[in-house]
């Protein structure tokens, strides 16, 4: 009887059921906006409309909500986004966090604060800033190939930088990391409205072959601190990613006697190396590997000379990205590649004495040293040029 | 003393309370003194963890049908009542802050809207439990627990091995050797000190004793290369201002987790082992106190179950009331509460094994 008495309460409180939620409560958010407007944030939530899942669904309904809330915390404008919500929003399933530059331009790090101590937040998803439109409207532009925009964002961004080598993903514990660490400053890839948002904030957007308005992924955007400073252009974001060793793929275009060949990088492994004694001497060593993946000329592809004169055009177009990428970095002052930090991984003492004027003296006054070897093995499935019969 | 225990089990035990103060204390505390150093700490620790160790296995091995209690009746009289008091005061409140912690952690980080009480309701009840099974149970479930610690800690190996970055151990030696040893003394406190409750069982209770240091040798390198390998993910792989940012960068860690798109969101399944550790070495304090209370008052001895429901309640209460906030918390965890460690785990047994060799030659 005794243990009767103690199982039956055990069995009512060991169920688990406590303060449990079902899936059909929770508005579950898979994009996240935030903008500002004058002292306010202003939270864009995506919720994925779990209905829609379902499939005795009502086919009109939108596969996604968009929500809107603001206040002078982004806390507060959760908050004032859930009152128009009929479920709890669960922030456990973002897939991209959009910011605008109002926000990037202002010390990022208050936006982000509550991302990093929400308990349903889980910090892998990545960042991206919304370059000349707002970040609210981002999340709200329908595309026919991924339900969600931020589905689309987030897998465009992997298809990119796996595929196109100028911008490359940056998750928030990454980012996070950059903007703590001493001797390195963080960059974002950026996102841009193509078209008009309210056409693309409607369900005709799908249904057209050749949507009117879409998002396209734009170059990286500059942090020093924890401010934004300048956008890239294709050039420099190329170099930024030959620099920091993120480049999987990269087309280069070269220009022979007036012909335009397109060589490709597809093994890229960049070596920085600082003097433990001079931080301004920098070595950057760059081995790539490649072939050639269109050639719109006449010229005899068979010839080895050739091939070695390709080589050495894209290897000066390489440093050529470098170069401006650095110019970009030192005009901002911003040590987005780390040099700062390499030294003070070599010599911690030294930097402690010449950390505070890092940015703004010594790494706009760098020297570097630039070592490209670019060694281009294939040709694709054929020899030589294509000869048209005459 | 009658229960035995076999020396698999008795060892494993250790395996608990090594991690029991592990997350949240030694984590926090390691990596803000020691900094990116703090993998190099770990390894001073297990390197200096003998010296205790040693003291440990004198008081072991003292005298085989005594356990520590016992020793201290025997040979300093009513003076060791008291002194046995004392200890079940502080094991009270080592076992308060180590339900607080897991309570702690398992509010924070998952069940953030569940009320802290009825978390550390739900695990005493289970504790207790288990110690009203007695020391057989106790040895069995341990078991249980760590094979399942054991597969849970192996699964994410690879796939955190993938992220390390080995550069954010440089520089090496930031701020030279003495962090790195008061980080490896924080470690000790934390880690090893909690051994102590082991000497509640006497030598002869454990069967097949003979190999028992072997055994023992095992489960204690085994524990401290998964402490060693938690804080070397850490820091390789968030960089030192990142781990020291996160209050649990452990589990922060597991969320990194991803096996071929497969195998991920898996941080609250793989943190059950930090849950185990906890409520395992609470068992063990529990035990402990309620040894030492009927040691000490042989006429309690009908009265054993009621001993172990007011200790477990008292705990309940002291992990309510022992630490206001976090950052409260974060202070002692750095200061107070390694030196109280060392006075009750390690200044009481060394003065109490120093006194009975007095003693025992002077006889």
């Amino acid at each position: 009887m005794k243990k009767l008495l103690i199982i039956i309460p055990l069995l009512l409180i060991l169920t688990g059921c406590y303060n449990y939620r079902e899936l059909n409560e929770l508005a579950i958010a898979t994009g996240f906006g935030i903008d500002k407007e004058g002292d306010n944030y202003v939270v864009t939530v995506m919720i994925s409309n779990s209905k829609k899942q379902d499939s005795n669904s009502n086919n009109t309904q939108a596969a996604m909500a968009v929500y809107e809330g603001s206040g002078d915390t982004i806390y507060t404008a959760i908050k004032n986004a859930s009152l128009s919500i009929s479920k709890q929003i669960y922030l456990g399933h973002i897939d991209i966090l959009v910011l605008s530059e109002s926000v990037v331009k202002e010390d990022v790090s208050k936006a982000l604060d509550l991302f990093f101590r929400y308990p349903q937040t889980r910090n892998d998803y990545n960042l991206v800033i919304a370059k000349d439109c707002k970040a609210g409207d981002v999340l709200k532009i329908s595309l026919p190939l991924d339900s969600f925009p931020s589905q689309n964002i987030a897998n465009n961004l992997e298809i990119t930088s796996k595929l196109q080598g100028y911008i490359y993903e940056v998750d928030f514990n990454t980012f996070m990391k950059t903007l703590l660490d001493d001797g390195i400053n963080p960059v974002l890839p950026s996102i841009t409205i193509i078209g008009d948002v309210e056409e693309g904030n409607k369900e005709d957007n799908l249904e057209q072959n050749a949507p009117k308005t879409y998002l396209k992924l734009e170059m990286m955007g500059l942090f020093k601190d924890r401010n934004f400073v300048a956008w890239a252009s294709k050039k420099e974001s190329q170099g930024i990613n030959i620099i920091n060793n993120k480049i999987k793929v990269l087309g280069v275009e070269v220009n022979l006697d007036n012909q335009k060949i397109i060589a490709e990088i597809t093994s890229s492994k960049t070596k920085v190396e600082i003097d433990s004694d001079n931080p301004q001497k920098v070595k950057i060593n760059v081995a790539a590997e490649g072939g050639i993946q269109e050639f719109d000329s006449s010229l005899n592809l068979t010839d080895n000379n050739l091939i070695v004169e390709i080589q050495k055009q894209v290897e000066n177009n390489l440093k050529e990205y470098i170069q401006a990428a650095l110019s970009l970095a030192q005009k901002n002052k911003t040590d987005i590649f780390g040099f700062g930090q390499m030294f003070y991984k070599k010599n911690p003492q030294h930097w402690k004495e010449i950390k505070d004027k890092w940015d703004d003296e010594l790494f706009s006054n760098i020297e570097v040293e630039m070592n490209v070897e670019v060694d281009l093995k294939v040709k694709g499935h054929i020899n030589n040029t294509i000869e048209v019969k005459s | 003393m009658n229960e035995t225990i076999k020396k698999t089990e008795f060892s494993i035990l250790a395996s608990f309370l090594m991690r029991s103060l592990f997350i949240g204390w030694t984590v926090y505390s390691v990596g803000h003194i020691a900094l990116q150093d703090g993998p190099i700490s770990m390894l001073l620790s297990l390197l200096f963890s003998f010296l205790p160790l040693c003291l440990y296995y004198l008081l072991f091995t003292f005298d085989s049908k005594l356990n520590f209690i016992a020793l201290l009746h025997k040979y300093l009289g009513k003076i060791g009542k008291v002194i046995t008091l004392v200890l079940v005061a502080f094991v009270l409140l080592n076992m308060g802050a180590a339900l607080w912690n897991l309570a702690n952690f398992i509010s924070s980080q998952f069940l953030y809207l569940t009320p802290y009480l009825l978390i550390a309701s739900v695990f005493m009840i289970c504790v207790l439990y288990m110690c009203l099974k007695g020391l057989k149970t106790i040895g069995r479930s341990g078991i249980i627990l760590f094979i399942i610690n054991v597969i849970l800690f192996a699964l994410p190996i690879l796939s955190l091995f993938s992220e390390i970055k080995i550069d954010n151990l440089f520089p090496i030696l930031e701020n030279g050797w003495i962090p790195v040893f008061k980080g490896a003394g924080i470690s000790i406190s934390y880690n090893v000190l909690p051994l102590f409750l082991l000497l509640i069982i006497p030598k002869d209770n454990v069967e097949d004793n003979k190999k028992l240091v072997s055994s023992f040798l095992k489960v204690y390198l085994y524990t401290f290369l998964t402490l060693f390998l938690v804080i070397f993910f850490c820091t390789t792989i968030f960089g030192i201002k990142l781990t020291n940012l996160y209050q649990y960068p452990e589990f922060h860690i597991l969320k990194t987790i991803n096996i071929a798109n497969f195998f991920q969101r898996v941080e609250t399944i793989l943190s059950i082992q930090w849950i185990f550790d906890h409520m395992m070495a609470i068992v063990m304090g529990l035990f402990f106190i309620k040894t030492s209370i009927i040691q000490t008052f042989p006429k309690v001895q009908k009265h054993e179950k009621w001993i172990l429901v007011i200790s477990a309640l008292i705990i309940i209460i002291i992990s309510q009331i022992i630490f206001p906030n976090n950052t409260v918390v974060e202070n002692i965890g750095m200061t107070l509460a390694p030196i109280l460690l060392l006075i009750f785990y390690l200044g009481i047994p060394l003065i109490t094994y120093i006194i009975i060799q007095i003693r025992k030659h002077k006889n």
